[in-house]
């Protein structure tokens, strides 16, 4: 099956004063229609300058410096800002943020915002986009929608501002839906109920979805897939339940140590050493300092990212030389 | 299967209210909870309904000349008095309100049309736009803004429009840089990183998402500069440059006032005078109670 995104050896790199900061440093991903893939990394891995080159939305002094976007058959990267506006954000490829409420414009009612998505990407009268974005309120679950269309932002919960977030992220049946962080900030009741949506959203709609988080348990409940990033790299990929079983980046186990377990009696383990600087990566693999596999070849090579069977893929000396 | 919900104020027992009455309740509560912001409301909507009004307060011809009654202090028939052609002074003041609020309005709308766009794009936009658009305004900030409005109003030639182009002319500078400020802020908002996201061109960030959240500064500034506007046209009237006779304009009549200061007929210039007094303190009373109301901090 044709991928519905593939981004191929995506570079974004942020040029400061006085070093450059490698943020997404050839990225290769794919995701496919209707699936679910989850997108996990620490703070400052690169999840979410991911996202926003796909969108191209990256600000100076920021700069996407090579590699493909290619998205059902064009390469984002060569479309003009016009295109972009048209016919890929907010139509194609939508996205949910961090902070739902912040995220809404704190002047327009939530209707209004909804309404105004669809109008400017599918036309239609000001009533049919009432109409519609009624209808999506309606689908995100969210009760009374006729009174919620009239409310501002701060007149809402952040679970509701969400859900509107969400009503607007879909109203234009978009083939991808980008949800940055999109349940971090809330209570995790209202999280089970925001995954929950999507997840059926998804089974109505047949919308993919990229989940980005740093919350292995939020993968692990709704993805399909996952893409664990570490220092602007995808160290590895695979169907959910085989990486979570039998993960072969030692920075992915690592991290399902880290994972505090009620029923084991042990404490989490936390990984040893920093992020490293992205301004200065140490050579060679940049989780050899905190890596208690490291050999020679490590300090010096990166390892790329091979494949392992299946949709398994590492990126990992250690774990082919184990292989071998 | 439907999810239960997480909070909601459906069911709350809260009464909710459409967004713009709300609006102006709380606009009005403030209003009526300072006395000082009470007084500067009731002068400016006295000084709108007496503009709009004119025609029907003032039954007198402000520009008919009676000999006869020249000079005339006040009394019952003229409240005012009149002046040496036997004009009415009070008819005059009140038409003249006409005038200056008309005045007041198109200019301060005009610099604020201008102004805004030109601070919206520069902050939006940064770069060559916002250095070249930026210094364009501090040139005329430059200025002391009464000697440049007299320049400019001595470069245009008298007369009602010339004394609105040069009113806007030097507030828009204020305007493109308080707008240009907010947006410098706005613009790093998420909700403007959801805008550009959901398809936005540049110009739709800026006007449509960007602009309406910088409005409460600027509306107190508008209230503030309805009064320069006020005081700018009575002044330029006074030196000449403004309204031509025999148009009724407080500062012309208090110039015209003036030669009869010696002789005692107090009437000619006081009662103009305190027109401009009483109008200009309500507008600025107004403007201290509106930056109480847009306050966010004073919220619910």
């Amino acid at each position: 099956m044709e991928p519905l995104l593939d981004i191929r050896g995506l570079r974004t790199y942020f040029f400061l004063r006085h070093a450059v900061v490698k943020a997404v440093n050839d990225v290769h991903l794919s995701v496919f229609p209707g699936e679910m893939v989850g997108l996990v990394g620490e703070t400052g891995s690169g999840k979410s300058v991911t996202a926003l080159s796909v969108l191209r939305l990256i600000q100076p002094p920021g700069r996407v410096i090579s590699g493909e976007i290619i998205f059902q058959g064009r390469n984002l990267l060569a479309l003009s800002e016009a295109e972009m506006n048209n016919s890929v954000r907010g139509r194609a490829i939508t996205m949910i943020f961090q902070n739902p409420r912040s995220c809404l414009n704190p002047v327009l009612t939530a209707g209004t915002q909804i309404a105004r998505v669809y109008q400017t990407h599918c036309g239609g009268t000001t009533r049919q986009a009432r109409e519609r974005a009624l209808e999506f309120l309606r689908l995100v679950q969210i009760p009374d929608p006729e009174s919620v269309f009239n409310r501002y932002p701060h007149q809402l919960s952040g679970g509701m501002c969400q859900r509107v977030m969400i009503a607007m992220a879909l109203i234009c049946e978009p083939a991808l839906v980008i949800a940055d962080e999109a349940t971090t900030g809330l209570d995790v009741t209202v999280q089970d109920q925001i995954l929950t949506l999507m997840r059926e959203l998804r089974n109505k709609t047949h919308t993919a979805q990229l989940f980005i988080t740093h919350d292995l348990g939020v993968v692990a409940e709704t993805c399909d897939r996952v893409l664990v990033m570490y220092s602007g790299r995808i160290v590895e990929a695979g169907a959910v339940n085989e990486v979570y079983a039998r993960p072969l980046h030692p920075y992915t186990s690592a991290l399902l140590n880290s994972v505090p377990d009620l029923r084991k009696d042990s404490r989490p383990r936390s990984i040893p050493g920093e992020v490293p600087d992205p301004r200065n990566l140490p050579p060679g693999c940049p989780f050899h300092p905190r890596c208690d596999r490291c050999t020679d070849i490590c300090r010096v090579q990166e390892p790329i990212l091979v494949s392992r069977g299946g949709s398994r893929q590492v990126a990992c000396h250690a774990s082919v030389q184990t292989e071998e | 299967m439907t999810l239960p919900i997480a909070s909601g104020p459906a069911g709350n027992g809260l009464r909710w209210k459409p967004g713009l009455s709300r609006q102006l309740d709380y606009s009005w509560y403030v209003i009526r909870r300072n006395p000082v912001t009470l007084l500067g409301f009731v002068v400016v909507t006295l000084f709108v309904a007496v503009g709009l009004l004119a025609p029907l307060i003032a039954r007198r011809d402000p520009i008919e000349v009676a000999p006869a009654f020249a000079l005339q202090s006040p009394c019952r028939q003229f409240w005012f008095g009149t002046d040496q052609y036997g004009r009415d002074v009070f008819s005059r003041i009140v038409h003249s309100a006409r005038l200056d609020l008309f005045i007041a309005l198109t200019s301060v709308g005009l610099a604020f049309a201008i102004g805004t766009a030109i601070g919206a794009l520069a902050g939006y936009y940064g770069g060559a736009l916002d250095a070249t658009l930026m210094r364009l305004t501090d040139i005329v900030l430059a200025f002391p803004p009464f000697i440049l409005a007299m320049g400019t109003a001595a470069a245009l030639g008298a007369g009602t429009a010339n004394i609105i182009y040069v009113v806007a002319f030097i507030q828009a500078p204020i305007y493109a840089r308080l707008v240009r400020g907010e947006i410098l802020s706005a613009r790093e908002r998420p909700y403007a990183e959801a805008a550009r996201c959901s398809g936005n061109s540049g110009l739709g960030v800026v006007f449509i998402h960007l602009l309406p959240n910088c409005l409460p500064p600027l509306l107190v500034q508008v209230a503030n500069n309805l009064s320069w506007a006020i005081l700018n046209a009575a002044g330029l009237s006074f030196i000449g440059l403004g309204v031509r006779p025999p148009t009724p304009e407080w500062g012309s009549m208090i110039s015209e006032g003036v030669q009869f200061m010696m002789s005692g007929r107090w009437w000619l210039f006081m009662f103009p005078g305190l027109a401009i007094f009483v109008t200009i303190l309500g507008f600025n009373l107004l403007a201290d109670g509106l930056r109480d109301v847009f306050d966010p901090r004073l919220r619910w």
